[in-house]
């Protein structure tokens, strides 16, 4: 029934799959179970209850995360001097 | 001159500069229905990230994130949560949309999913539900726009004259512009949004309470259930876990499938100008920090304020804060663009949709190019005065059917990843996933509302959870007993 099995497309690279799992825990560390015990009101950061810092941490980390990841596709881009490896 | 009508310039000033720069950025477009619905795709990352960052913050983020700040607290911050994950989908799956569009001419999210899956029922079902998703929520945005017109000017203008000014305006500019006036005048709305809300965020807790930290103390003190996780529910008594977590959860999975938000990825000029609205999107969402800040502020200094809502508004023209009316001008412009760039992406989506999925999958090929524009920019306004209509019936309650919707058109997430990572999934396969979701969502969702099934029993999880559940039991059932698509075809998506 199942079809033979293929190679992977070229876009699916451990590091794309790295930064796939880092979402799907970002995601998790953002609810329950995870969030709770982080959704106090101390310790107080930047004026901040916790619970609200917490969550901006995450805003940034995926912000950081992705950047960085884009910046890796962009040089490796530059590296393999394939425009279109980064591009799919 | 009087305060209000200082306000009421200033507002009319932002309504002048929004149709100015709509009107102005559609002479670029080609005159093709790719032209109106895409942008003959060729929109560059200023423009994308603010239709983005704009069309995501409506009448909602402004006027209703401050109104769960100051009503329940910690509940808000779901609101930040899937804002951090919610647009990362687009890195992976939006290139391939992208290259598909271009090479097959897609403007619309369903017909990539009628291709792929060989199906007129899909689009067909997607144009039905996008169109009624769409409504109640364009209808809360003219009500958003109504409502700031009439409290800044103190009762003078009526709320059914203040939504018919603002969407006038949007109306025009959709209609002449397609989506390079709604870009163009998100870009400015959004750019407007941006400086008030960090402006007001940061003024009204160091006027009300000496600062953002004291302010904090002071809720920490009296109310400490508000700060803590998860809030507090619609009733005034914590929240449960279930609750806010599915809130973040179908938030997260629904933002990057939304069909307004998804058909502009075909507007993208390159991969490149994606990938980067989707890196840089997070710092749109840091504009919600202070809104929140916002809603705080009011929480001990404007207790009782009703409906939650209105704080906003409430703190902003109060005699207690004495805000110029300049000021308040500003506000009032800031609130409408809100409204309007969310308001604007609904209509233009909504015409599209209607013509391209639903029409065309009735009667294909009825209508050239021409026509296809001619009747997308006739139905930008049926709905446009349909949902203005709506509008003027009094406590017609449209938050529930915009919930409501937000259950379903979580279901399309599982569809979007299977069409580019599962060879297996067939046509029947996907196309009773999709109805099984839906159903489990909208018949729980009523069950719920009538009392037939406690919440308890759902452990406060939203009823699209349980639907994405059965969408993806049935879909994998299903197509392991039904016939495969072509693998040749389905090769064009997955090794794309």
């Amino acid at each position: 029934m199942d079809e033979p099995r293929r190679a992977p497309p070229p876009d699916r690279n451990p590091v794309a799959v790295a930064v796939a799992a880092f979402y799907v825990l970002l995601f998790a560390a953002l609810v329950w179970p995870v969030y709770p015990w982080f959704a106090t009101i101390e310790p107080r950061v930047l004026a901040m209850p916790f619970s609200l810092f917490y969550v901006v941490v995450g805003l940034l980390f995926s912000f950081f995360v992705l950047f960085g990841y884009y910046l890796w596709e962009r040089k490796r881009e530059t590296v393999d001097g394939d425009p279109n490896s980064a591009s799919r | 001159m009087p305060a209000w009508l200082i306000v009421f310039l200033v507002t009319i000033g932002y309504l002048l500069a929004s149709l100015a720069i709509g009107l102005a950025s559609g002479r670029h477009a080609s005159d093709s229905t790719e032209g109106y619905v895409a942008g003959d795709r060729s929109l560059n990352f200023l423009v994308l990230y603010f239709i983005m960052g704009a069309s995501v913050f409506s009448a909602f983020a402004f006027l209703g994130g401050p109104g769960w700040a100051y009503s329940r607290g910690a509940a808000a911050f779901y609101i930040l949560a899937y804002a951090s994950v919610g647009l990362v989908p687009w890195y992976f799956f939006g290139p391939r949309v992208a290259a598909l569009g271009r090479r097959f001419g897609y403007v619309t999210q369903a017909e990539l999913f009628a291709h792929r899956f060989d199906s007129r029922a899909i689009p067909a079902i997607l144009a039905v539900l996008s169109v009624f998703a769409f409504v109640p929520y364009l209808v809360i945005q003219m009500k958003g726009a109504g409502y700031v017109f009439n409290v800044v000017t103190e009762g003078r203008v009526p709320q059914w004259a203040g939504s018919a000014i603002a969407y006038g305006v949007v109306l025009i500019y959709v209609f002449r512009s397609g989506v390079l006036g709604v870009g163009w005048t998100n870009t400015f709305q959004g750019m407007f949004m941006m400086v008030l809300a960090w402006g007001l965020g940061l003024y009204l807790p160091a006027k009300l309470h000496g600062g953002v930290g004291p302010m904090f103390d002071a809720i920490a003190a009296g109310l400490p259930d508000m700060l803590r996780g998860p809030g507090l529910g619609a009733d005034g008594q914590p929240w449960s876990w279930g609750a806010y977590s599915s809130a973040v959860a179908i938030s997260a999975f629904g933002f990057s499938v939304w069909p307004h938000y998804f058909m502009k990825i075909y507007t993208a000029r390159d991969v490149d100008t994606l990938k980067r609205t989707v890196v840089y999107y997070p710092t749109f969402a840091l504009f919600l920090v202070p809104i929140l800040f916002i809603g705080f502020s009011g929480v001990l200094a404007f207790p009782g304020v009703e409906p939650a809502d209105a704080i906003l508004p409430t703190i902003v023209t109060s005699a207690q804060i004495g805000l110029p009316p300049l000021i308040v001008g500003l506000f009032c412009a800031g609130a409408l663009a809100a409204s309007m760039s969310t308001g604007d992406a609904l209509l233009h989506a909504a015409g599209s949709v209607a013509v391209r999925d639903f029409w065309g999958n009735l009667r294909p090929g009825a209508l050239d190019d021409a026509a296809q524009r001619r009747w997308i920019r006739h139905m930008v306004i049926l709905v446009g005065a349909v949902s203005y209509g709506l509008a003027l019936i009094p406590g017609l309650s449209l938050v529930e059917l915009l919930l409501l919707s937000y259950g379903f058109i979580a279901q399309l997430f599982p569809l979007t990843v299977v069409t580019f990572l599962w060879r297996g999934v067939t046509r029947a396969g996907a196309l009773w996933g999709l109805v099984t979701g839906g159903g489990i969502a909208f018949f729980l969702d009523l069950a719920l509302r009538f009392d037939l099934v406690s919440a308890a029993a759902t452990a406060g999880v939203h009823p699209g959870i349980y639907g994405m559940v059965g969408n993806v039991i049935v879909m994998i059932a299903v197509s392991r007993h039904t016939a495969r698509l072509a693998p040749a075809h389905v090769a064009e998506f997955i090794d794309s």
